[in-house]
């Protein structure tokens, strides 16, 4: 990716400190780890989002979802997908991804290209300690995300 | 007999998930059922043996659109409870965060929730391709409430900066002289939200409403003063002599009742500008004014305009408070522990929101009550319904739905506090 298109993309996770949600925190913590000079930011609710694409030329989101395939798994969308629609991105309050992804397309600050990583998660559970499992996942799906914009 | 049943299974653009459940016989609307079926959330119970100080951050999970209201009265009731005064300094802090919650909620609620049932459109988001500058406008000021919350309260979400006696750490001048750009441009912005929304057509609609809100001699109220009802002021402390909460069937929330009237009440944005107009501060009075708001006013569908003068105050104050602010004082008052009894009431966004706990000797919570505004309101809700579509009975089941969740929507009730969305149910033959 060049330094350019570095600036002008945007990748966010989404979690919270709840169990699985903790997922998309934890991928983008992983990424900025290996590639601090890329533009990661960690968001609490999808639509932080909103705030965040001035300028931004291409998306990647990554959260955690349910109904994709079995625990564990991870898969990419380009929007806008209809399949997207019926998968159900966990999230403890307020809008969820597609609908700030939706709301940011209406208003016009939807960049031209956006990509959301959905990792498949279990029950989202309060105060329940993020699994050592889901740590190691969260640097193989990182790994995937950094080759991909790596090409 | 002639009977048919509509239900709406789920409203749409309401906080939490209740249904409706009307029965026409013979044309004749016969029953309204505000159906809120989630489970009991159990909060009053899991207080029971935590310590008083735990309780803040507690009840703010109650919810995430108004936490604020939830601390507020929490801290003030347990004041009362272990003689704790607070600063004059965290007093106007206090109200400054309140002013944050009634921003983001206020917002919200106008531009997103209630102004598309005004405009003919299903959705906030199908009403942004036609009125992008409206709702922009309303993120906009949405953020700034927010952004107060943060700055004031640690976080927009369940804030975390809220303790006994005071607050856990007072903001740097700096971090609240920040936000007053935004706050200078808002008072403006939401005096156009006035003017916008005073414009709807409304429908012909008289509550004949008992109101019940705080008042307070010197100020538009938030946290402080006495409960005021049409015939009778009540100290908060006296709330159970005044007012009963009741089980119905139909319902997870309790409704309420005023001991000695054989109707129900209303709180929120009309109840308080009814009781409180002339304290509202110089641009929203003027405003009040300006737009020709009849006063009192028993229209709910107009809550909407009560509530944008409420969003004017909540800048106004705001913006005041953020220019004087210079932190001298300490943080907060010490407490002196248990045991104690102590009762506060607040106004929530939707409303006034009653607190009462009992202190042991060790400082933890004996006893907890909490009486939320939309718990409050479910009565008058269903008895405005009645009234609203008895003239409607002959309508399509699209229709009496629609109509009802418009007006249920007026009230913006939170029935995941009270305890939780809704589902509109029509029997008729």
């Amino acid at each position: 990716m060049t330094e350019t298109l570095a600036k002008r993309t945007l990748i966010a996770g989404v979690g919270s400190p709840h169990g699985d949600d903790e997922i998309g925190w934890l991928v983008v913590d992983e990424l900025r780890r290996l590639e601090p000079s890329w533009n990661i930011v960690r968001l609490a609710t999808p639509a932080e989002l909103l705030d965040r694409l001035e300028g931004v030329e291409r998306l990647i989101v990554c959260d955690a979802c349910q109904g994709s395939g079995p625990v564990g798994s991870f898969h990419t969308w380009r929007w806008p997908s209809a399949e997207l629609m019926l998968l159900r991105f966990a999230g403890t309050h307020d809008l969820g991804l597609v609908a700030a992804l939706e709301w940011a397309r209406v208003l016009g600050r939807l960049p031209p290209e956006v990509l959301v990583w959905g990792v498949e998660t279990g029950p989202t559970t309060p105060e329940k300690q993020t699994p050592s499992n889901l740590k190691g996942l969260a640097i193989v799906v990182s790994q995937a995300v950094r080759d991909s914009l790596l090409g | 007999m002639s009977e048919r049943t509509v239900r709406i299974e789920a409203f749409s653009r309401v906080e939490g998930e209740g249904g409706l459940h009307l029965t026409i016989r013979q044309g004749q609307l016969h029953e309204v059922r505000l159906e809120i079926f989630e489970p009991p959330r159990l909060f009053e119970a899991f207080l029971r043996g935590r310590k008083a100080e735990e309780v803040p951050d507690i009840v703010a999970r109650i919810c995430g659109i108004c936490p604020v209201a939830y601390q507020m009265s929490s801290v003030h009731a347990l004041e009362a409870a272990l003689g704790i005064e607070i600063s004059p300094e965290v007093r106007r802090l206090r109200r400054l965060l309140y002013c944050g919650e009634w921003i983001e909620s206020h917002a919200l609620h106008m531009h997103l929730l209630n102004a598309p049932d005004f405009l003919g459109f299903e959705s906030g988001l199908k009403m942004a391709e036609f009125h992008r500058a409206e709702v922009e406008r309303g993120l906009r000021l949405k953020k700034h409430g927010n952004q107060l919350l943060e700055a004031l309260g640690g976080r927009a979400i369940h804030p975390v900066n809220v303790a006994l006696g005071g607050f856990h750490r007072l903001p740097r001048r700096e971090e609240l002289a920040a936000l007053i750009p935004d706050f200078e441009w808002g008072v403006q912005a939401a005096c156009d939200v006035v003017r916008w929304v005073a414009g709807f057509e409304f429908p012909d609609f008289d509550g004949n409403y008992e109101f019940v809100s705080l008042v307070h001699p010197d100020e538009y109220p938030f946290n402080e003063g006495a409960i005021a009802s049409s015939d009778v002021m009540t100290s908060v402390d006296n709330w159970t002599e005044r007012f009963e909460e009741f089980q119905v069937p139909h319902s997870t929330a309790l409704h309420a009742l005023q001991l000695g009237h054989d109707r129900p009440y209303l709180v929120g944005p009309l109840a308080r500008l009814h009781f409180n107009r002339e304290r509202l501060l110089p641009a929203a009075r003027r405003l009040a004014d300006e737009i020709g708001l009849e006063h009192p006013c028993h229209n709910p569908f107009k809550a909407i305009v009560a509530r944008g003068l409420e969003l004017v105050q909540a800048y106004e104050e705001a913006l005041e408070t953020l220019r004087q602010y210079r932190p001298t004082g300490a943080a907060r008052a010490t407490a002196s522990g248990g045991p104690g009894v102590g009762s506060a009431a607040t106004e929530a966004p939707r409303g006034l929101l009653w607190h009462r706990y009992e202190v042991e000797p060790d400082g933890t919570v004996r006893r907890a009550t909490i009486v939320p505004p939309t718990s409050q309101n479910q009565a008058q809700i269903e008895y405005d319904l009645k009234s609203y579509l008895s003239s409607l009975a002959d309508s399509s089941d699209e229709t009496l739905a629609g109509k009802a969740e418009n007006l249920v929507r007026t009230y913006d009730p939170c029935i995941s506090c009270s305890t939780h969305q809704m589902r509109v149910k029509i029997d008729r033959d």
